[in-house]
């Protein structure tokens, strides 16, 4: 055996016909890896990569809650402080309270829709994706920076605002399972 | 893809999803990645989720990757190995090393090496081939790296980990095993 130690063993080994044509028959009809397996692979590198972000997102979230928090009780004690300590609110303060109030019910007046203007596809559809839950793949990066206008109703489906983006020249979103596909498409294939 | 700075932009590219990088990728290494992982695994459906796996790991670790070593496939190969060993030992199946199995009980001399292994012969072959269905996957991987893909030992050892003259002895072992399973 130990002349198989030596360097000399591998072009011995490699004289092995039978060997190799055994192998050979053995592998004649070996399956190949299917045709979409790259689109597969792709599919699956996106949704981990939003899985990932999505953890990011929330742990984010928590932490501004906790600042929001902190914030509210800090300003809670001052006004409590002034209260307890400065008395009534003078007349000039109470027409600031008011005019607060008045721009708070504008924003429930548009309430319900989001109005983006001149904004990257990408950050829009992190919004309005991540509000239902689902994740984005974009099987093109062209479209990611698109900057488009459009608005959003939160109490709509995804599928409405899908078809609302599809209308674009050039751009096809697709609803599959759990993610919301992009890709670019050339003038001949939309026809 | 020769370059390094070329492959590991690749890699980045395909960690963000990018879908042209994912495409060559999987159209210079996938085939010989998918091969390896489904003769080890057997079954095709496992084989594309371990292959899948194994892409992945290797684009994580697309850092420890040293081009002058091996080429791309090689390194996914090395990757995937480890993978299908791993997912193996999951679902229990049985991978026994050569080291765990009983001697030969028959030392073939050079000449019946010869004879049977190098000599062409149509018999020879079809016992040969019978008798590679009972090698274990370790054994039966190292002689479809080394006669089938046609891998140098110095290739076959960067994925399985292992010295040159280890491999040697394994293979030497192996056709012994192979030359007692046909006199048997």
């Amino acid at each position: 055996m130990k002349k198989y130690l030596n360097p000399e063993a591998e072009k011995e080994f490699r004289k092995d016909v039978n060997l190799r044509e055994a192998l050979r028959r053995r592998y004649a009809d070996e399956p190949q890896l299917p045709v979409d397996f790259a689109r597969k692979l792709q599919e699956r590198i996106c949704a981990e990569n939003e899985k990932r972000h999505v953890g990011m997102r929330v742990e984010k979230r928590w932490r501004n809650v906790a600042a929001i928090v902190a914030g509210v009780l800090l300003v809670s004690g001052a006004v409590f402080a002034v209260v307890r300590w400065g008395g009534m609110m003078t007349p000039e303060a109470e027409a600031v309270a008011g005019s607060d109030s008045m721009a708070a019910k504008r924003t429930k007046d548009t309430k319900g829709a989001v109005v983006f203007d001149d904004v990257p596809l990408d950050s829009i559809l992190t919004v309005v994706v991540g509000h239902y839950g689902k994740a984005v793949c974009f099987r093109d990066e062209e479209p990611k920076a698109l900057r488009l206008s459009t608005s959003w109703k939160m109490e709509e489906p995804l599928g409405m605002f899908v078809n609302t983006l599809n209308e674009f020249d050039g751009l096809r979103l697709t609803e599959e399972r759990d993610t919301v596909f992009v890709e670019q498409i050339e003038e001949e294939d939309e026809e | 893809m020769k370059e390094k700075k070329d492959i590991y932009e690749l890699a980045e590219a395909a960690r963000r999803g990018d879908a042209h990088a994912c495409e060559v990728i999987v159209r210079e290494c996938g085939q010989q990645v998918f091969s390896l992982v489904r003769r080890m695994v057997g079954n095709v459906l496992d084989a594309e989720e371990v292959t899948q796996d194994a892409l992945m790991r290797g684009l994580q670790q697309m850092e420890q990757y040293d081009p002058s070593r091996a080429s791309l496939a090689t390194w996914f190969c090395r990757i995937a190995y480890r993978t299908a060993l791993n997912h193996l030992r999951k679902a229990e199946v049985e991978t026994l090393s050569l080291d765990d199995e009983e001697s030969p009980t028959l030392q073939a001399t050079d000449e019946q090496m010869v004879r049977l292994f190098q000599q062409p012969d149509e018999t020879r072959v079809e016992q040969l081939q019978k008798a590679i269905e009972q090698l274990t996957e370790e054994e039966q991987m190292l002689v479809t790296w080394f006669y089938y893909e046609e891998l140098s030992l110095k290739e076959i050892a960067y994925i399985t980990q292992e010295s040159v003259n280890a491999l040697a002895v394994r293979l030497y072992r192996i056709r012994q095993k192979l030359y007692n399973l046909i006199k048997r």
